[in-house]
């Protein structure tokens, strides 16, 4: 078969390299339409969904709302687990399914039992489903800001929409902003009517979602006292406001041969319209609404704010689909926003503060210098060894062509390319085969021309090519077959670290598969087709004194066979002592640009004191002469997708590029140390450092954002919480513990209102009566909404700010009473005796208790059951023996009481779990290799021989690892992965032709000396290049580097050390063991 | 603008009607907290520093009115005899001397009589027009003296105890338009059985007819008292359930569990735990709070 495709390849040398050409040109375009992105989205198969209940404590959301979702969740299929939170009226459940369950078909199956138990919801609670997008899907965001906060510098024309010269502004709709609330509304207006609706239909993108500033309401604030006077209730006034607001289409009318539409449209639209809106009529005089209400602009009862420099601003975040490709849809984003710009009031701008497609960009860039770097060093060391620029350029071709080949591979299955995935591939190891082949060719090409002294007829040189192809064939197709099987056992992975590594040994195998084709075709085509000429056999200058050299190497080696293979065991066996003194990471964390802090306050804190506090830290950021510009995000944004608490923000930290840092030889680390010291003046809040995309995928992992949760599990906080404390105090006392937090389940400040029934019984109140005009009065209540073109707000009819602020003024609310007979307003003069006219409202102390009290602040579940998580960072050590250690202590100290049970997660469970899958399937990947291995001998000795290469590639390995300082990741689990296939193959390659020579007669030790000399050559030859195309990634300091290092640095230390094992150690063992064997043969 | 003005009037002092403490539960001997930063620099972040003194706690209780003319100052005039109106005359809204005709009267059987003002002041209402037959079972005129109006305010029975005679109170219009302070003059000895109400009542000057009769009023009743220490509200706050205050201790703020006594509508009164002439964290103490909170957590850990 192989012959076959030789043979085809060298004749229709022509064809095969158009159609390689054609097929570059393909892979090209799929190249432009891969998705790339930083790293690969781990983000699980869930659904998440989310429901406002406003008014009800965490417990009530807890039991009304997310018990009743999680219990109806049960039994879909595929449904792995679910989790839920519940807040300050506000709950979100997240189902998780399993892999293998269509996102679409899990929400369809989510929204159907939605529907069921909708009925059985509390009223007003609807739950919707979150955005189709994933955990890193944030790609995109902006803020929405006036470009002269106050109309400071601005210039102010009156009467001109903008900036007015006594301070206020003119919205091009004509309304003046006065107040902080109603700019600060405005520009949420700005954010939700005119800049969403235009970036919500940029293909890709799969949400909008906006923080800060306040949702334009219009705020009918009834003075309490006003409406009992005229006994008038909050219900009354609600009524009052809805029939005034109004639209109804009547048909229509035929008159004189046309038809004229009918309509009554006597809808609000303007603050001044309310004040006419008559609410009751008193004995013929009619109450209007002025009379008992003020209408105001207002703001939202806000669960969160955004602000940008110290000052408030309005934060949008465009959310990409699931599957989309990040560049270019944040490209698209970013394209649309120069549209939506110019569409802006008067100064009023939209400034980018975060672009994913930058940190790709920077990436691809990264990936890309590594690799050209790579490539041109491959090169050079294949002219330097072949000393045939044509046959160099020849076996470097199959570099970029194998690598448009993959991605034509990627494309066709979806997989993702990222900074692991284009980065694990190793273009040394790509050419490997080709680089056996055209050296063969070469050698051969020149020996043929010297025997003849003249230079080949075409006819000659094919026959040549592609005997020497034949010759090396088969070794290499093992070899590579070999190297691809190495790969397999990575796709067997499951879970995050599945998601993470597949991409990339599916990149790898696409292109190692690529250029295993193109080194049957391609190569010898292009051989036959330009390797024309004077071949002039024999190496440079430099590698025969090498090779010279290496010959008394052999010798000594076999000479001194017993002391040379003891003297690699020793070093394997010291190596494997190395490996339990290396630290233990799940991946290594990629170096972004910017900083994250979480600014976290007690969760008694309002969003207005957290917004304050946010601000004075930002602008204390500011000092900080790295730093670009600072924003941040405090609570939750509209659409929930990560459910915030309002006393917690996320700082990013933009940093300026290094070359404007005022010491460009400075870390990110030092600026990072710098900025915590600053921070660490402020009171009042403490902070944790992170990543904007490291925060993502750590939450992504283990629902947190730490690097390891101890999750403590039961149904009564009481017993938990001590717990959880004991938990987070043993976990401090572990070294490298940093940020260790146990998450806020208490500590919600409760303004209890307890009615008193026996008060309420004489005035026939009733407990509900007193619950409603709180609710209203606080909560506030819909009264319709008011239309403005497109634009809707709602008018809600709530307590002012004033009344609703002061504790001591919620016990005057006057509660009002009911009564039948006496007409209230009229003055009862008759007799002689002047009657009192009955109270109308008691004041709720009269009837209720008002207490302060505290209570939970948040409540988590995992499959149904109440959970609370410790979590921690780790700093300045591994994950794997903080983990150990603090494991050994917890289960020697803590006592768990009953039905309170743990569960430790995070970063390092994943770690865990693939170390055990890879306990499984490597050795088993090992057993296939010497399966194939003895295939190809047809006898155990030399395949164990060649195996031996898998160890002593380890060893280098693990060497380069320890003496880097670096810990063992999974990362540099796939380079040693990847390393066992390289060293196997170039075993075999020399044992191979060493079999060969002795087949041919030649004695035994004649035979391993020229054996190992002859294929000296291309053993340096393919270690080298395969080492040197990763050196620029092992050394590499650029965005992403520190992901690929790892991998890098294994690969280059094990080809170090398995080279050496080809050359000094396998002709000893060959002498050693294959010994006997031969001579036995040779009797 | 009326709270202000509540406000004002609930600090004028009362004479205590007997101490109202209540301690149940003893605070103290339990290690304080301690703020790791440093007075300074709580005030740099908008940390307000005040000193504890005496003062009055302006506690107060907010209940509904009504202004009633005086009914002591309120006449039915009507006529002696039965008769034909012959003259009006007097209109609603005019104001009366003692002795002023209001109608003249027709009557079969005698001459033609006056009927006239028995003491000053405005004429409320009037049956009467020429022409009609008056009786003397119906009022023909009311003339009331509004040169001072009664408030008459609901007092629910748990409020009873601290509505007494001689306390201030604050009548205000709902809008905040109009105020005007008096003191409480009478308390009806009874409860109305269909309201639960008792009444209570004040009476307001009106020489220039701003309070009409009829008007629905809020009445704050004060119940200030002096106090040996006195604290705003906004620098109480609660850590662990129980109530402290941050005092300055050397360069830094500890928190102090304080009992708490009287708790009026911008200041408490505190028992014990804080004595005069100590300086404790007044505006944004929220921020001492939040950092002892937060340096609380770690605690734990060492």
């Amino acid at each position: 078969m192989l012959e076959r495709i030789l043979r085809i390849s060298v004749e229709r040398r022509g064809f095969v390299v158009i159609a390689a050409v054609a097929a570059a040109l393909y892979g090209a375009y799929s190249l432009s339409i891969l998705p790339i992105d930083a790293v690969p989205d781990i983000t699980n198969r869930q659904v998440k969904i989310s429901a406002l209940a406003p008014s009800l404590t965490p417990e009530e959301v807890e039991k009304l709302v997310a018990f009743p979702i999680e219990t109806s969740l049960r039994g879909i299929p595929g449904l792995d687990y679910t989790r839920s939170l519940s807040r300050n009226g506000f709950v979100q459940v997240t189902a998780i399914f399993r892999d293998s369950v269509d996102i679409y078909f899990a929400r369809q199956q989510v929204s159907e039992r939605l529907a069921g138990i909708a009925r059985t919801l509390p009223e007003a609670v609807d739950p919707v489903l979150g955005p189709i997008s994933t955990g890193l899907s944030e790609i995109y965001m902006w803020t929405v800001e006036y470009a002269h906060p106050g109309g400071a510098g601005a210039e102010a024309v009156p009467g001109r929409p903008g900036w007015q010269p006594d301070g206020s502004y003119l919205t091009p709709e004509g309304e003046r902003l006065r107040t902080a609330v109603e700019l600060s509304s405005y520009l949420r207006t700005v954010q939700d009517w005119v800049i969403r609706p235009q970036i919500s239909t940029v293909a890709g993108v799969a949400g909008v979602d906006a923080v800060g500033g306040y949702i334009k309401q219009y705020q009918v604030q009834p003075d309490p006292h006003a409406l009992a006077a005229f006994d008038l209730t909050f219900f009354d006034l609600i009524q009052a406001l809805e029939e005034a607001n109004r639209a109804t289409g009547a048909g229509y009318v035929e008159s004189h041969g046309e038809s004229f539409v009918v309509r009554a449209s006597d809808r609000l639209t303007r603050v001044e319209d309310f004040t006419d809106v008559v609410v009751a009529e008193r004995e013929g005089v009619p109450i209007r609404l002025v009379d008992v209400a003020t209408v105001a602009i207002g703001g939202e009862l806000r669960r969160g704010s955004a602000s940008e420099n110290g000052e408030e601003v309005v934060l949008g975040t465009a959310l990409m689909r699931i599957g989309e490709n990040s560049r270019t849809v944040s490209a698209a984003v970013a394209e649309k926003m120069k549209v939506v710009r110019r569409s802006l009031p008067p100064d009023i701008r939209a400034k980018t503060v975060l672009d994913r497609s930058q940190l790709v960009d920077a990436t691809i860039r990264t990936v890309r210098n590594n690799l050209v770097e790579g490539a041109l060093l491959v090169i050079v060391v294949l002219f330097l060894m072949l000393r045939n620029l044509r046959a160099a350029l020849v076996t470097a071709m199959a570099i970029p062509l194998s690598m448009l080949l993959a991605a034509i591979g990627m494309v066709q299955t979806n997989t993702s390319g990222n900074l692991m995935s284009l980065g694990a591939i190793d273009f040394g190891l790509i050419v490997d085969g080709a680089v056996i082949i055209v050296e063969n060719c070469l050698r051969r090409l020149g020996q043929r021309q010297a025997e003849l002294g003249r230079v080949l007829t075409t006819q000659e040189r094919l026959e040549t090519v592609f005997d020497a192809s034949k010759q090396v064939r088969s070794a290499t197709a093992f070899g590579e077959a070999i190297i691809i099987m190495v790969y397999l056992p990575i796709l067997a992975l499951s879970g995050v670290e599945g998601k993470m590594f597949q991409p990339m040994a599916l990149t790898v195998i696409f292109a190692l598969t690529a250029a295993f084709l193109l080194s049957l075709t391609f190569v010898p085509a292009m051989v036959a087709l330009v390797v024309t000429g004077r071949v002039r056999e024999g190496e440079g200058r430099l590698l025969g004194a090498a090779k010279r050299a290496y010959e008394p190497v052999v010798r000594f080696a076999v000479r001194f066979r017993h002391a040379v293979v003891l003297t690699a065991a020793v070093l394997l066996a010291a190596s494997l002592l190395l490996v339990r003194s290396l630290g233990q990471e799940f991946a290594p964390t990629l170096a972004e640009l910017d900083i994250l802090v979480h600014a976290i306050r007690i969760p008694s804190t309002s969003v207005s004191q957290a917004t304050s506090m946010q601000r004075d830290l930002e602008r204390r950021l500011r000092e900080v002469p790295e730093i670009e510009f600072v924003f941040s995000r405090t609570g939750t944004g509209e659409l929930g997708t990560d459910p915030m608490p309002p006393y917690v923000s996320d700082t990013f930290l933009m940093l300026k590029p290094r070359s404007e840092w005022p010491n460009p030889s400075d870390t990110k680390a030092d600026v990072q140390g710098r900025v915590r010291e600053l921070l660490e003046r402020i009171p009042g809040q403490s902070y944790e450092f992170t990543q904007p995309i490291q925060m993502l995928f750590n939450e992504l992992i283990a629902g947190v954002r730490a690097d390891i949760a101890v999750r403590v599990f039961g149904d009564d906080f009481g017993r938990m919480l001590p717990v959880a404390e004991e938990i987070a105090t043993l976990l401090r006392s572990v070294p490298g513990a940093e940020d260790t937090r146990v998450e806020q389940v208490t500590g919600a400040p409760v303004l209890n209102i307890e009615v008193d029934r026996k008060a309420i019984a004489p005035y026939g109140l009733t407990v509900a009566d007193v619950h409603e005009v709180v609710a209203i009065a606080v909560g506030g209540r819909p009264a319709g909404q008011i239309f403005q073109g497109d634009r809707r707000f709602d008018v809600v009819v709530r307590l002012g700010e004033a009344l609703r602020k002061d504790r001591s003024e919620l016990g005057d609310l006057p509660i009002p009473l009911s009564h039948t007979d006496e007409p209230p307003l009229s003055l009862t003069l008759s007799g002689d005796d002047v009657e009192r006219a009955p109270p109308r409202y008691l004041p709720l102390s009269a009837v209720a208790s008002v207490q302060i009290t505290e209570g939970p602040n948040q409540i988590s579940r995992e499959n149904g059951k109440r959970r609370i998580v410790v979590q921690t960072n780790v700093r300045g050590r591994d994950i794997g023996s903080f983990v150990a250690e603090a494991r050994e202590l917890v289960d020697a100290r803590v006592d768990l009481p009953a039905g309170v049970w743990l569960t430790w997660g995070g970063q390092f469970e994943n770690l865990v779990r693939a170390k055990q899958r890879l306990l499984v399937v490597v050795p088993l990947c090992f057993f296939v290799i010497l399966l194939l291995l003895y295939g190809t001998f047809g006898s155990l000795r030399p395949a164990l021989m060649v195996f031996t290469g898998v160890p002593m590639a380890l060893s280098g390995g693990i060497l380069s690892l320890w003496l880097r300082g670096m810990p063992f990741s999974i990362s540099a689990a796939v380079g040693f992965i990847a390393l066992s296939g390289v060293a196997v193959l170039n075993g075999l390659v020399m044992i191979t032709f060493v079999d060969q020579l002795r087949k041919g007669g030649m004695p035994r030790d004649e035979a391993i000396l020229q054996g190992a000399v002859t294929r000296f050559r291309p053993v340096v030859m393919t270690a080298l290049v395969a080492s040197l195309g990763f050196l620029p990634m092992a050394t590499a300091t650029g965005t992403g580097a520190e992901v690929q290092r790892p991998l890098a640095t294994v690969v280059v230390g094990g080809l170090l050390s398995s080279t050496l094992l080809t050359l000094v150690v396998l002709p000893a063992l060959y002498r050693l063991i294959a010994a006997r064997d031969l001579d036995r043969a040779g009797d | 603008m009326r709270r202000m003005a509540v406000v004002a009037l609930l600090l004028l002092v009362v004479p205590p009607t007997g101490a109202l403490a209540s301690g149940d539960d003893e605070h103290g001997d339990e290690p304080q907290h301690r703020t790791s930063f440093l007075v300074d620099d709580f005030m740099r972040h908008g940390v307000t520093v005040d000193t504890a003194s005496a003062g009055i706690v302006d506690a107060g209780i907010e209940l509904p009115a009504e202004i009633r003319p005086n009914a002591d100052r309120l006449a039915h005039v009507a006529a002696r005899f039965p008769g034909i109106v012959r003259r009006v005359e007097k209109r609603v809204g005019d104001t009366v001397a003692a002795g002023d005709v209001l109608a003249v009267i027709e009557s079969d059987k005698l001459a033609p009589f006056e009927l006239r003002a028995s003491f000053g002041g405005t004429v409320i209402d009037k049956h009467v027009v020429p022409g009609e037959a008056v009786s003397r079972d119906r009022p023909a005129f009311i003339i009331g003296d509004l040169s001072d109006v009664w408030v008459d305010i609901a007092v629910y029975q748990k409020a009873l105890p601290e509505v007494q005679p001689g306390r201030p109170v604050l009548i205000s219009t709902p809008d905040g338009t109009r105020e005007a302070q008096s003191t409480i003059s009478y308390i009806s000895p009874v409860v109305d059985q269909a309201t639960r109400t008792a009444t209570a009542r004040a009476v307001l000057p009106n020489e220039r007819g701003e309070w009409r009769p009829g008007t629905f009023a809020i009445a704050v009743v004060a119940l200030g008292r002096q106090a040996e220490v006195v604290v705003p509200l906004r620098a109480i706050h609660t850590m662990d359930g129980r109530d402290v205050v941050f005092v300055e201790e050397g360069d830094t703020f500890v928190a102090r569990p304080v009992h708490v006594g009287r708790v009026g509508r911008t200041r408490a009164e505190i028992t014990s735990g804080l004595s005069p002439g100590e300086r404790f964290a007044d505006e944004n103490a929220f921020l001492v709070k939040a950092e002892l909170a937060k340096d609380a957590d770690s605690d734990h850990a060492h």
